[in-house]
């Protein structure tokens, strides 16, 4: 029973998350916690900052920049050789959309190192849009955040 | 949440159009399918190369890449493959790639359709790239950028590659992190 709870709401409950977890923070001040609520269905529209620690390191993404449209957290997995090593891809990825370009930060999922911080089409990452708030566009959205009310 | 559980499995070239036409059956058991490691094991062999008589080419794989359980995620995306190290002394030595659908797609344009009995000759082939390609480079059949996860994937990534060895490459066993004769791929994907 407990797997199947486990796959029904999709927490990030394995023990790799002990020290990695996600903060959601939302319009009404509240907080949600990626160990407790998988962020699928987190109300997305009223997420103004989402926060990521990792192994004691944290990074904050916000929606100030005045084309800000919705946050994106996705992860990478993979297997790439570098100088005759083999590493494992493991990567937290965390940003925001102007709805049609994502700026974007890669962090290390094992060590929280950050990685790189990039720029990439939204049409690349499509299935990572969070579904509350795929297609929809909002005017002057950051603005919105001052207010701390309804971010819709 | 943890990671995808993936595969990857290397079809014979004899497999018919009809075993692969639908994602179903490209997900299924592939008659003699065998499924190939990560590391060192039973990696994707291109077998030998006799380039005694001049530059030439291994036989034809074809390889399938999939998720066989979904960690509790739901989409897989942006899925790249290059060849990150390899030990050819000659410029002309590559690994070349052409990504394949299923016969059910009937407008190939980033793919094309899997060829029974494949062999250099069956498909138009572009240099694997040797370095992250920052964009997608194979695909699902239906050419999308991603698959929906529901605890396995709704298709599968397929594509065949084989080397293409020049006249006077070095001779010599390629194969891992084999210093000086390395020979060795990179996949990433995301996830959510």
């Amino acid at each position: 029973m407990g797997d199947q709870k486990h796959r029904l709401h999709g927490l990030a409950l394995d023990s790799e998350y002990r020290q990695r977890w996600q903060f959601y923070h939302l319009a009404d001040g509240s907080i949600k916690d990626s160990r407790l609520i998988h962020w699928r269905q987190v109300d997305w529209e009223n997420v103004v900052k989402v926060e990521s620690f990792i192994r004691g390191k944290k990074y904050t993404v916000d929606c100030t920049d005045p084309r800000f449209q919705f946050f994106m957290v996705f992860r990478w997995f993979g297997q790439e050789h570098i100088d005759g090593n083999r590493k494992q891809i493991n990567i937290w990825t965390q940003g925001w959309s102007d709805g049609s370009t994502c700026y974007l930060t890669n962090i290390d999922f094992k060590t929280g190192q950050l990685l790189r911080q990039y720029k990439d089409p939204l049409s690349k990452y499509e299935a990572h849009v969070h579904p509350r708030v795929k297609g929809k566009m909002w005017k002057n959205r950051a603005k919105k955040k001052q207010h701390f009310g309804n971010f819709m | 949440m943890a990671a995808p559980t993936t595969r990857f499995r290397k079809i014979p070239q004899a497999t018919t159009v009809e075993a692969v036409n639908t994602d179903a059956e490209r997900l299924a058991e592939i008659s003699s399918q065998s499924v190939v490691s990560t590391g060192e094991g039973n990696e994707a062999d291109f077998g030998t190369v006799d380039i005694s008589s001049g530059a030439a080419n291994s036989d034809v794989q074809t390889i399938l890449w999939d998720v066989t359980a979904d960690g509790g995620n739901t989409a897989v995306e942006a899925f790249m493959l290059w060849l990150s190290d390899n030990g050819f002394d000659q410029g002309g030595s590559v690994v070349k790639m052409q990504p394949l659908s299923g016969a059910d797609q009937e407008s190939a344009s980033n793919t094309e359709n899997y060829i029974a009995n494949g062999v250099v000759g069956s498909y138009t082939w572009g240099d694997m790239p040797e370095a992250d390609p920052d964009a997608q480079n194979v695909y699902p059949t239906d050419e999308g950028s991603s698959m929906v996860l529901s605890t396995v994937a709704d298709d599968v990534i397929m594509w065949a590659m084989y080397a293409a060895i020049a006249a006077s490459e070095t001779t010599g066993t390629y194969k891992g992190t084999t210093s000086g004769y390395e020979l060795q791929f990179s996949f990433k994907y995301s996830y959510s």
